[in-house]
């Protein structure tokens, strides 16, 4: 029987080789790709950002475990796409205006991509005008905006208040190395994610109750 | 006098040991043949360069309580600008890892390949800072040089909107295959840009005043006021 936690933990060592192995072995033996991904995949890249976000491991490992869970996913997305017929929501992400940035946003992407939700990736130096547009464009429930600059996580105030002047029925998650509650709070976000786990699961929440 | 523009080529040796230690080499299996193949690819390619240029501020002053200088034509504003209190000569610089693998298709390629090129270019950046410092040293005599950077730093501590005007003083950069987009961040991403100087009187380091506590590149502590 294909173990979840070693699956965990070869993820979490940026196995990616491993991984695939398990999750093809788990597939076979008849595990739903839902349960692979949130008892073995999702379970190593929150612990892996848990680790991250206590300085006990950097970039680096974050970045071999996210390969290791695209390898994983590479088998359980046309099973995942198949067993959620039915889209689970849209999100627009991107790195605001002024930042190239992109780790961080990629590694949400992929998470959110593994809740089965449709991600619009604008990628990095991104407008505010443009997430508005894209969240139109593809009634999306949420728009998520990273930042990792001091000097740009101000740009993120404009996303919101553009969302509000063009009157989108849309929310907006905000994250990144400098972000916090507080600052959420103060340019009237409607949600803030310390990670890319938390944002993936907000942001579902978000779409189910859309 | 007026003095030109100076562009420096950088030699440059990219390090194998320290590129395959920061991209975790042993744990990408079947990747690693990819990896060595642009790290060849980036030894053989990627020309880091300097373009630099001698500048006198003209005047000091105070606009709306920020401390603020003119050098020709442009005039910055900004709190880091009370570093060059005293100082009228400084050095107009940018210095990139080389835009030669900007338009390289990387999308064949392992997922994490755009990360590994980053850390070449990074290590071709560092070839690039090395040239500019040493130049300084031996025309200039700078041995301690210090250096303000638009962008760097709290947003009210120099702009990086103030970046154009910096390029304009340098007579523009495409010498050395550098761009500014519309959001002023510079192309190639590896490239780092300001004024550099020599003082006495100041310790300035702008990453002292970034509130980012927790950056892992944080090279002094965190203060409160400049």
């Amino acid at each position: 029987m294909a173990d979840m936690q070693a699956l965990s933990e070869f993820l979490q060592r940026g196995k990616a080789k491993e991984v695939k192995e398990l999750v093809q072995q788990a597939v076979s033996e008849g595990l739903s790709a839902e349960d692979i991904l949130d008892q073995g995949l999702l379970v190593g890249m929150n612990k892996i950002g848990v680790k991250f976000k206590n300085n006990e491991v950097f970039v680096p490992e974050v970045l071999i475990a996210a390969r290791a869970m695209n390898a994983g996913m590479e088998i359980l997305k046309p099973l995942l796409a198949a067993a959620n017929a039915q889209n689970r929501g849209t999100v627009v992400l991107g790195t605001v205006k002024g930042d190239l940035h992109d780790i961080g946003k990629n590694l949400v992407g992929m998470m959110l991509k593994g809740k089965g939700l449709t991600v619009i990736d604008l990628g990095t130096d991104v407008p505010p005008e443009r997430f508005v547009e894209a969240a139109a464009k593809h009634s999306a429930q949420i728009i998520a905006c990273s930042a990792l600059l001091t000097t740009t996580m101000k740009e993120m105030e404009k996303v919101v208040k553009a969302v509000k002047s063009a009157g989108l029925d849309v929310k907006v998650m905000v994250g990144g190395a400098p972000v916090t509650e507080a600052f959420k709070t103060s340019i009237g976000a409607d949600f803030y994610s310390p990670d890319a786990a938390t944002a993936s699961e907000i942001a579902l929440q978000v779409c189910r109750n859309a | 006098m007026k003095q030109e523009a100076i562009v420096l080529s950088a030699d440059c040796k990219l390090n194998l040991e320290s590129y395959q230690r920061a991209i975790r080499f042993d744990s990408l299996d079947d990747s690693q043949e990819q990896a060595l193949t642009l790290f060849e690819l980036a030894s053989s390619r990627l020309l880091p360069k300097v373009l630099l240029r001698p500048l006198i501020i003209d005047t000091h002053e105070e606009i709306g309580n920020l401390p603020s200088v003119v050098i020709g034509s442009v005039r910055f504003v900004g709190k880091a600008l009370a570093a060059l209190k005293d100082i009228h000569r400084i050095i107009g610089y940018v210095a990139t890892c080389g835009n030669e693998l900007e338009a390289y298709d990387l999308t064949e390629l392992d997922m994490l390949a755009p990360y590994w090129l980053d850390e070449l270019k990074t290590q071709a950046l560092a070839c690039a800072r090395k040239k500019l410092r040493e130049f300084c040293k031996e025309q200039y005599g700078i041995t301690k040089p210090l250096s303000l950077n638009p962008g760097s730093g709290n947003v009210d501590i120099w702009p990086i909107e103030q970046m154009g005007g910096l390029f304009e003083l340098l007579g523009g950069t495409q010498g050395i295959g550098v761009e500014l987009t519309e959001s002023s961040l510079m192309i190639p991403n590896k490239t780092i840009s300001g004024l550099l100087f020599a003082s006495p009187l100041t310790d300035y380091e702008s990453c002292a005043y970034c509130e980012r506590e927790q950056c892992p590149n944080r090279r002094v502590p965190f203060k409160e006021r400049l």
